[in-house]
């Protein structure tokens, strides 16, 4: 009797890890032939966004001169974030400032709703990750040959090298330069997917050894222990993500600020 | 008040002083080095992703199949070094921009 309980339970939790990922569509839409249909992970990014809104909107409503708690929050996102931008670029890189606290917020937010069992995580799907990453690597660019003209190429030919190694440089410079929206966006996704597998896994080894009987049921709370430990591993990653690619923006952004230092 | 009373209530207050302080700066410093961690991580592998996918495309183009795709695979493996490099000279300057080392005067 239990043991069928118990293997019900793992039919609906843990036969499929990657189940979470899965999209379905909320609403039908077609656009010139491409489906553009509204799906769960963009109703979780309008979630998220308008989540942020409403928190930073109350939070920042006041104007209180002795914060409140939520206010303090607020604050302490916008220095965080500040801080990072003023570090990165100077003061000058502080126009990019709105740009960088929607993606760290954006980003965060998603992230940290994904950590709720049964929610969608958005940034887990690489198009999404490579959307924003490429929207970093347009404003660079564009901001780079605005700002600095044809200048800008010095990038792909570092001065001070012998003209034949060229031919050697360049290259690596161009794959260098390319490499960036990819590696962001593969960091985050191949991080947010990869915890959140393994956090069904773990948890899948509760049921898996509960069901198993006898001597192996004493695991089962080591394999508990050992879930709770990667939920909290899972929100410093959630953070940190969002962190990293905050910070890289801004790294990214410096080149178009002040090309070849 | 004597010298030893003095004496104990700053000790007092410089522990307060560590405690509320150095900590959270000791937690920061753990973040940056996750977040450099992850970093590293990905940007030696894309390099020689992408240059795979440039030579690739080049083979398509000019049809040299497959020496493109071969010759700019190992010019990603230089590309994925020298990520990693910029990335561990410090978050600042690792811009893909800064210029090759001993190449600073213009």
């Amino acid at each position: 009797m239990m043991l069928e309980s118990i293997n019900s339970m793992i039919n609906q939790v843990a036969n499929d890890p990657i189940h979470q990922f899965v999209l379905t569509k909320i609403a039908d839409f077609q656009i010139g032939g491409y489906d553009v249909s509204f799906t769960n992970s963009a109703a979780y990014m309008v979630f998220g966004v308008v989540l942020a809104i409403i928190l930073l909107g109350i939070a920042s409503s006041k104007g209180a001169i002795i914060p409140s708690r939520g206010q303090s929050v607020a604050e302490i996102a916008y220095g965080f974030v500040a801080g990072m931008v003023r570090d990165m670029m100077g003061e000058d890189g502080m126009k990019f400032f709105p740009l960088v606290f929607s993606l760290f917020i954006f980003i965060f937010f998603a992230n940290m709703i994904g950590m709720f069992p049964y929610a969608f995580t958005t940034t887990s799907h690489i198009i999404v990750n490579m959307a924003l990453a490429l929207l970093v690597m347009a404003v660079v660019i564009g901001y780079g040959i605005w700002k600095n003209g044809f200048k800008f190429f010095k990038v792909f030919v570092p001065s001070g090298v012998p003209p034949v190694l060229y031919l050697l440089v360049t290259p690596i410079e161009i794959i260098s330069f390319a490499s960036r929206p990819l590696s962001l966006s593969v960091r985050l996704f191949a991080n947010m997917l990869a915890g959140h597998i393994m956090l069904k896994v773990f948890a899948g080894f509760v049921a898996t050894l509960l069901a198993a009987g006898g001597a192996l049921v004493v695991l089962a709370p080591v394999a508990l222990a050992g879930t709770v430990a990667v939920v909290a591993l899972e929100f410093l990653v959630a953070f940190l993500q969002a962190y990293v690619f905050a910070i890289l923006t801004c790294v990214y952004l410096n080149d178009a600020l002040h090309p070849g230092h | 008040m004597s010298n030893d009373d003095l004496k104990k209530q700053i000790e007092e207050a410089r522990a307060a002083y560590t405690k509320t302080y150095e900590r959270p700066l000791k937690q920061e410093g753990q973040a940056k080095g996750m977040a450099l961690g992850f970093r590293l991580a990905t940007e030696f592998v894309v390099g020689p992703l992408v240059g795979a996918a440039i030579g690739w495309g080049l083979d398509l183009v000019f049809q040299t199949k497959p020496w493109m795709m071969i010759i700019w695979l190992m010019f990603g493996f230089a590309a994925g070094v020298l990520n990693v490099l910029r990335a561990v000279k410090g978050l600042q300057d690792s811009t893909g921009n800064g210029p090759v080392e001993g190449a600073e005067e213009e």
